[in-house]
């Protein structure tokens, strides 16, 4: 019995020391192949429907669908070493300017990194969605997307009249002239549409940037296709607001062979949510009691970047 | 060599006949032994993974940490099981007790052979086997010092259970007191 003690423990004693020699030789090993294995990665960050900053609404099947969750993926596909090219997948309407501005921003200093970002353009495109496709190294439209909608608005609606046929009398005290601006309450003043107007100019003159130095035109050209209306596909190929027609798939393929990646790259898609982060709620990922608590923001109107923010 | 390799056989297979046995005999240098390799081997085996990660110059620091830090965690851990197992009415020595949890750790080292097997398999698969393995060695120390306290004091398994759980539940019932105090109102 003794003996049959003794071997066990030292069968033990041989397989722990095998498994440790193993591990000193197998790792390293283990690494390379793994880091190896994952060079040829291209990453797909989703922008699916209305831009807006913040953390945005929580999805059932999805991260939250704010900016800020967009911009996380921008920077853990930067930080990534593993992923050599990003394509920016954009079923968007749109949505504000800042918010917009931001995600463009993020997605310049990913490209400044030396990864090329390309954008493949679903149903729609436009405005604010066509921002971020504006700022990527090449664009990918189906012949049938729309796209376009290069400018901006400030949405006013003056409801005076409906108030006083219910009976609602809005009164303020305000700190200025001007601090109920846009309100919904009372007719716009000449003056706070000449300042509204103002503002829609100096974010129409940034969008008209963006695009110009995204796309490599004459800012005056520009402002020609920037007046707001939206194209097809094909008709943006030919203006030049696009640089091919084609699928995801060809976008991914075009991305892969600006990153050099030979054979079919491993795609790596962003902005999946695990059923444990449903449950449990971890960080950023969407949780039970965003999911079913939480207010549900009020829409946001689905064409043109907007300069409003959600609470004045 | 022979008794301790006995004993290191009976720790993992019968480990009740085990903890009495070092409940009486008090072996404190074989205990510091088997807590060492129980601590040394998975400690180098991360060791290993560390260097051959970007941080890798922290590897050499991470292993003298580890060491000293689990060496502290079990004098430290013994004494306060140990005032506990006396106010239970355990009748148990503190160096009984500090031997008895020092061959407690013992499963710990299965932690190397489980962490190779788990870099073998595909990523996805590898992180599950992993998590399922530290799972069952953690579950398997925390029965084997239940054990070692009840060898050593004599005690029933609940009591020996209470003694393990109670610095645990004296930390929650800090805690919650430190995050609702002061009190509203």
């Amino acid at each position: 019995m003794l003996v049959f003690k003794r071997s066990v423990v030292l069968l033990i004693a041989v397989v722990v020391a095998v498994s440790l020699v193993a591990a000193a030789f197998i790792v390293p090993g283990v690494k390379s192949r793994r880091a190896g294995g994952e060079r040829s990665k291209v990453a797909i960050i989703y922008v699916d429907g209305v831009i807006v900053g913040g953390r945005g609404q929580a999805g059932l099947l999805g991260e939250p669908g704010g900016t800020d969750a967009l911009i996380k993926q921008l920077h853990q596909a930067r930080d990534d070493a593993a992923v050599k090219a990003v394509v920016l997948r954009i079923n968007s309407p749109g949505g504000s300017a800042p918010a917009s501005q931001e995600v463009g921003t993020e997605i310049k200093k990913l490209r400044a990194t030396g990864k090329p970002v390309v954008a493949s353009m679903g149903d729609v495109a436009a405005s604010g969605g066509y921002w971020l496709a504006a700022v990527t190294d090449r664009i990918y439209a189906n012949p049938a997307t729309l796209t376009g909608s290069i400018g901006v608005y400030i949405p006013y609606a003056n409801w005076q009249e409906l108030y006083n046929k219910i009976g609602i009398r809005s009164e303020k005290i305000k700190s200025g002239p001007h601090k109920d601006i846009l309100s919904p309450d009372r007719p716009m003043t000449a003056e706070e549409r000449a300042i509204i107007q103002v503002m829609v100019d100096d974010l129409y003159g940034q969008f008209v940037a963006v695009v110009a130095e995204g796309r490599k035109m004459e800012p005056t050209r520009v402002r020609e296709l920037a007046d707001g209306r939206i194209y097809t596909g094909s008709q943006a190929k030919e203006l030049g607001l696009v640089d091919e027609l084609g699928t995801m798939y060809d976008a991914i393929d075009g991305a892969a062979a600006m990153a050099g990646i030979k054979g079919k790259p491993v795609l790596h898609e962003y902005g999946k949510v695990s059923p444990w982060s449903m449950l449990f709620g971890s960080g950023e990922d969407v949780s039970l009691e965003r999911l079913f608590f939480r207010r549900i923001r009020q829409d946001v109107p689905l064409t043109a970047p907007l300069a409003i923010p959600e609470k004045w | 060599m022979g008794p301790f390799l006995e004993l290191l056989y009976d720790v993992i297979f019968s480990p009740a006949a085990a903890m009495r046995q070092i409940a009486a005999r008090r072996p404190v240098g074989q205990a510091f032994v088997a807590f060492l390799l129980s601590i040394v081997i998975p400690a180098g085996a991360i060791y290993f993974v560390l260097q051959a990660t970007a941080t890798g110059k922290f590897a050499g620091a991470f292993f003298a940490a580890a060491v000293c830090v689990r060496l502290l965690m079990w004098f430290v851990g013994s004494a306060v099981l140990q005032l506990i197992a006396e106010l239970f009415g355990g009748q148990g020595t503190a160096v009984g007790l500090f031997a008895a949890i020092g061959f407690a750790h013992l499963p710990f080292i299965f932690a190397v052979p489980l962490a190779v097997a788990g870099l073998l398999l595909p990523a996805g698969a590898a992180a599950m086997l992993f998590a399922a393995g530290v799972l069952v060695l953690v579950f398997w120390v925390l029965a084997l010092t239940v054990i070692a306290i009840q060898g050593v004091h004599g005690l029933s398994a609940a009591k020996a259970v209470l003694v393990l759980l109670t610095p645990l539940l004296a930390a929650v019932v800090v805690f919650v007191g430190a995050a609702f105090w002061p009190p509203l109102g």
